[in-house]
């Protein structure tokens, strides 16, 4: 059986250094992904992954093994993909976010549909450049890293009800965006 | 040709040299301890501030408005402390941000965090002002000058600054007839701006009440030295 993740921090907080490497395996590609997706962007994310593993080896003490890690590291990635959106200029959520103010249905995952989620999913590669970074960011998490809702909270700290919220209209506004795409350029 | 190292080689290379450390968990232990004393700080401070909003209502007899109909209503509204209430409010939304630090902060929405520490908040305030002698305690020691810095005068002004300009009035009460009384001001100074008003009780009042001695609030319109009271109360 495949060592988890948590099993392998805790070796790492014991002083096992060298076993930050097989972490840093498991994500590499997977932050890289998140990254390129969340900042709409083809470029190499490259130093911003070397960025966020330096911040969670500095870090790992903080994190509580009895949690899962990947919302952690996310977390983490989530804080420097903003900050690098800071830096360009952009506007990464406005203010005050309305959607962590007010009180949202307790949210709980359901069961997703295979054909929606492929939908989605295609779409996602189509549409996204068109919304904004906290549509962007919630999608991705949800459809293309497979979090939960919990766990997409703990990442964005805010109420799960605020997830399902956000991630409702991100899917409108992706439909939207998609078929405006269709009428502009017929594919 | 050699390929670029991948972030997990240059991350581990940096590691193996010592460039990048791991913080101790001392580290992260003091900043929860310093997030949470923040914490506790500004909701002490903010039901303290709750509490002396409710003891200058009391102290000053403005509380006594809202049992004098509409127009008594509309007086207090104009009479109760905002800046102070703002304050509180102001440390109240700083005390919900913080507390966003922690996983049960961040997963209830804001609205409810900051009704809910507001609550908090007054249900204490108001625990402290009405259910012990804190305030007042503090009352008479600045009466007698033993608070610290501007404490003495803060606590002083809420007892002898009577609106009058607002239709509030407080005295002692000199001599009843069967329809009004005599009062004189009483603002616990010797500044010989001291006088006495006649007070016409509302309508259906009774004066068996009263009693000469005692201290009154009254919330009237003033002709000269006559007041027609809309309102009057004895004050503890």
């Amino acid at each position: 059986m495949e060592e988890t993740d948590e099993a392998i921090a805790i070796q790492v907080q014991r002083g096992n250094a060298e076993r930050f490497g097989a972490l840093m395996e498991r994500y590499q590609e997977r932050l890289s992904r998140y990254g390129r997706r969340f900042l709409a962007d083809r470029d190499d994310v490259t130093g911003l992954v070397q960025d966020i593993f330096v911040k969670a080896y500095k870090n790992i003490q903080n994190f509580d093994v009895r949690q899962r890690f990947s919302p952690w590291l996310y977390r983490i990635a989530h804080n420097e993909f903003v900050s690098e959106l800071r830096r360009r200029g952009s506007r990464p959520f406005t203010l005050p976010d309305f959607d962590t103010l007010l009180a949202h249905a307790p949210a709980e995952d359901t069961e997703l549909d295979v054909r929606e989620q492929e939908e989605l999913r295609a779409l996602i590669d189509r549409g996204l450049a068109r919304l904004t970074s906290a549509h962007r960011e919630v999608l991705v998490l949800y459809y293309i890293e497979g979090l939960r809702y919990r766990e997409i909270a703990d990442v964005l700290k805010v109420p799960p009800g605020t997830v399902a919220a956000r991630l409702a209209r991100a899917k409108t506004a992706l439909r939207d965006a998609a078929t405006e795409l269709t009428h502009a350029y017929g594919t | 040709m050699e390929p670029n190292p991948t972030p997990k080689d240059t991350v581990l290379e940096r590691i193996r040299t010592g460039e990048i450390a791991m913080r101790p968990k001392l580290y992260f232990l003091v900043r929860t301890i310093v997030v949470v004393l923040l914490a506790l700080s500004i909701l002490c401070i903010s039901v303290l501030l709750a509490g002396f909003i409710s003891f200058s209502l009391r102290v000053g007899g403005h509380d006594s408005l809202l049992s004098f109909g509409p127009r008594g209503f509309s007086t207090f509204l104009a009479l109760f402390p905002w800046p102070l209430a703002l304050a509180d409010l102001v440390l109240i939304a700083l005390l919900a941000w913080l507390v966003r630090y922690f996983k049960f902060g961040y997963r209830h929405s804001a609205i409810i965090l900051l009704s809910t520490a507001a609550f908090f908040a007054l249900l204490f305030g108001l625990g402290i002002d009405r259910g012990t002698s804190l305030e007042d305690v503090l009352f008479d020691r600045a009466q007698r000058g033993e608070l610290p810095g501007p404490l003495n005068k803060v606590y002083r002004d809420e007892h002898r600054h009577a609106p009058e300009e607002l239709g509030v009035f407080r005295g002692i009460i000199v001599s009843i007839d069967d329809t009004s009384f005599l009062m004189t001001y009483d603002d616990l100074d010797d500044d010989g701006d001291e006088h006495t008003w006649t007070v016409i009780l509302p309508p259906g009042s009774a004066t068996s009440t009263l009693t000469v001695g005692a201290r009154v609030y009254v919330a009237g319109d003033a002709d000269g030295s006559l007041i027609r009271a809309y309102g009057v109360r004895l004050l503890p």
